[in-house]
């Protein structure tokens, strides 16, 4: 700028920026508004086909079925031979995740490893999809390899 | 001016030069980072997961329900996206005689991008839209929850008979928070019964949890 003004010398050159800054925060404006910086992730999900289906053994299955607002029972072994049964809850205590992961636990200390352990999701009609993506997603979070998404049979 | 320089001593003039620079930096920064978002004709709450993997966003169908459990179908606006749309139309106007004009299959394929949602009964009627009423239309929802007439799956099947028996490269599932599970479950049925058994759920990403075994997991790829 001074380099400008001194060889002109006659008059001092000076531009009102203002406007500009306006319609420069106006478009930034615009970009907040329409931008959207956290991108949707995909989480994969696979289904099994009808067949026969695999057994697991009673002592590593556990079944969760999901009620309302994050409350979900759980029934380890089957209907006719229950090893264990209660109620967890996804966002409150006490905790599904905790529980399967010390489910976990006494499935290594009684097999020595954890391939068997199996969990068997049943959402019920008072279900929110929220809460079966998060069930599903607590399943990655936990690490565990079999998990199947069932009707719950009325 | 000349008034208010005689009762002010010193000029006001401030250097606005830096500000403008600051101004267009940001505004640099917002454009480039902007992805425009396609047309979405409902508003979907997606849930959270751990889950970090892109959503691509080329030849995509997509399958959408929201809170009410309205299921909409809609394809990709590239090239791919819009091929399979045209045959969807082909084939389910053949297969229903709903006897689509060439006009109508291009709107079926123009809509798309944005989100269809009405029972193949209403599909003529509905391809007759302008633009505009596109947009004011509240469309019903594809009929999924009777099982007997799970409209999804004429959809899905027109889709795949089209392909040849090919499925879609991506296929997504986007779903709204509230949503009851019966309506998921509904959709799940009609693809099952098409034989897609692989699919994706979009999902906002979310961290991962403290000392869980993910986490460990996480940590020791890191390292």
């Amino acid at each position: 700028m001074a380099a400008i003004e001194n060889t002109s010398g006659k008059r001092n050159i000076r531009i009102d920026f203002a406007p500009m800054v306006d319609l420069g925060f106006l478009l930034i404006t615009f970009f907040i508004f329409t931008t959207s910086l956290l991108e949707p992730k995909a989480f994969g999900l696979h289904l099994p086909d009808a067949g026969d289906g695999t057994l697991s053994p009673l002592s590593s299955t556990i079944t969760l079925t999901m009620h309302a607002n994050g409350a979900v029972d759980y029934l380890e072994g089957n209907e006719t031979n229950v090893l264990a049964k209660g109620t967890a809850f996804l966002y409150g205590k006490p905790s599904l995740r905790e529980h399967l992961l010390e489910k976990r636990k006494r499935i290594i200390a009684q097999t020595g490893n954890d391939e068997q352990y199996t969990v068997v999701i049943k959402p019920t009609a008072q279900t929110n999809y929220k809460e079966v993506v998060d069930v599903l997603d607590e399943m990655t979070i936990t690490g565990i390899k079999k998990y199947v998404l069932m009707d719950d049979k009325p | 001016m000349s008034k208010l320089n005689k009762i002010a001593k010193k000029s006001t003039w401030v250097d606005m030069t830096a500000f403008v620079d600051v101004s267009f930096l940001i505004l640099t920064f917002f454009m480039l980072a902007t992805k425009f978002k396609p047309p979405e004709v409902v508003k979907i709450e997606n849930p959270k997961s751990v889950s970090s993997d892109k959503v691509a966003d080329k030849d995509v169908f997509k399958v959408t329900f929201d809170n009410e459990g309205r299921v909409f179908i809609s394809f990709s606006a590239d090239k791919e996206g819009r091929e399979n749309a045209q045959l969807t139309a082909e084939v389910l106007g053949r297969q229903k005689g709903l006897n689509l004009s060439p006009a109508e299959i291009s709107t079926f394929i123009k809509f798309s991008a944005g989100g269809i949602g009405v029972p193949v009964g209403q599909l003529k009627s509905f391809l007759a839209l302008s633009d505009e009423d596109y947009k004011k239309f509240k469309q019903p929802g594809i009929p999924v929850a009777d099982t007997l007439n799970n409209q999804l799956n004429d959809y899905l099947n027109a889709l795949i008979t089209g392909k040849g028996g090919k499925k879609p490269a991506n296929i997504m599932l986007n779903g709204d928070n509230a949503t009851k599970y019966p309506y998921f479950k509904n959709v799940l049925t009609a693809f099952k019964k098409n034989g897609i058994f692989s699919f994706k759920l979009i999902t906002a990403m979310e961290g991962v949890p403290v000392g869980t075994p993910l986490y460990q997991k996480h940590n020791a790829e890191a390292k």
